[in-house]
């Protein structure tokens, strides 16, 4: 089983979003999967196409920015070439995709051809550590979910169902906390967001 | 009644973050182009905090400010 794990490193949204490749690449190596990870400058469109031709993955994980239409991939080469988008989602044929990115769910979620395709049809939320409370990790462990899912053998929609219950835990968590965690109600509206925007196209029953 | 004044920064960029709500006390404001919201408040300690959809205080930003006074609130953007 093939995976690769894109993530850019061009602002403060994507240092936070890099860690949280980073440990999902981890992760995934730990139970056994071959790993490709393309990195800030690597995370651009010829170098993905170029992976595509020579190996093209069973799983692609993208942590960054996106628009309805596009992931841009590295900044600001990606304003100009984005990654992927609707004029060249073919890159996506085959795979199941997994995007933590803004908004792709609107438009490129549903028109791509991957057999699966998890995005968010909103503006998707990175979180801080504070002295409080570590909310970044919390979050990365939200995004670990899918992916470890679908590496299990869970169908997309198992998957789907997992990353809501894992998010549904924490937004729970913090309404305890309200009082005594700085951040702890902005962290929980965001997680909620992250949560009830986040959809997955295609084939439900799709398994790596 | 005495004047606070609040700048709203960005904090990875330093620009200033406009049209942001802010809440002193029981007093609520809007940041206005240049990030700057303005309050006329009785002097004394008051509680402050921000909300919006795109970011969040940053660690260790004030919970509370001193009127009449000046504060900068350091923002970082939490959305992708």
């Amino acid at each position: 089983m093939k995976a690769l794990i894109l993530y850019s490193l061009d602002s403060l949204p994507t240092t936070i979003t890099a860690l949280g490749g980073d440990a999902i690449a981890k992760l995934l190596e730990s139970m056994g999967v071959e790993v490709f990870r393309f990195d800030m400058w690597k995370c651009i469109n010829p170098l993905f196409q170029l992976q595509n031709w020579i190996n093209k993955p069973d799983l692609i994980v993208y942590l960054g920015h996106g628009a309805n239409d596009r992931l841009y991939g590295q900044l600001p080469l990606g304003l100009a070439i984005p990654l992927v988008e609707v004029l060249t989602d073919e890159l996506l044929r085959g795979t199941i995709t997994v995007t933590y990115a803004c908004e792709s769910g609107r438009e490129l979620g549903p028109k791509a051809p991957s057999r699966a395709y998890f995005g968010s049809v909103e503006p998707y939320y990175v979180a801080l550590t504070y002295p409080s409370r570590d909310f970044m990790s919390d979050f990365f462990e939200t995004w670990k979910v899918i992916p470890q899912a679908l590496v299990q053998g869970k169908t997309a929609g198992e998957a789907l169902s997992l990353y809501v219950n894992k998010c549904t835990e924490y937004i729970n968590l913090y309404g305890l906390h309200l009082r005594d965690w700085d951040g702890a109600e902005e962290f929980q509206q965001f997680l909620t967001q992250n949560r009830d925007s986040f959809k997955v196209f295609g084939d439900a029953g799709a398994k790596l | 009644m005495a004047r606070l004044v609040v700048h709203l920064r960005d904090v990875t960029t330093g620009s200033p973050i406009p049209f942001t709500a802010v809440f002193v006390g029981s007093a609520s404001a809007v940041s206005d182009m240049s990030g700057n919201a303005v309050f006329d408040l009785p002097p004394g300690s008051h509680s402050i905090s921000v909300r919006s959809p795109m970011y969040v205080a940053a660690p260790g930003s004030p919970s509370s400010v001193s009127v009449p006074g000046e504060v900068t609130v350091q923002m970082a953007r939490v959305t992708l």
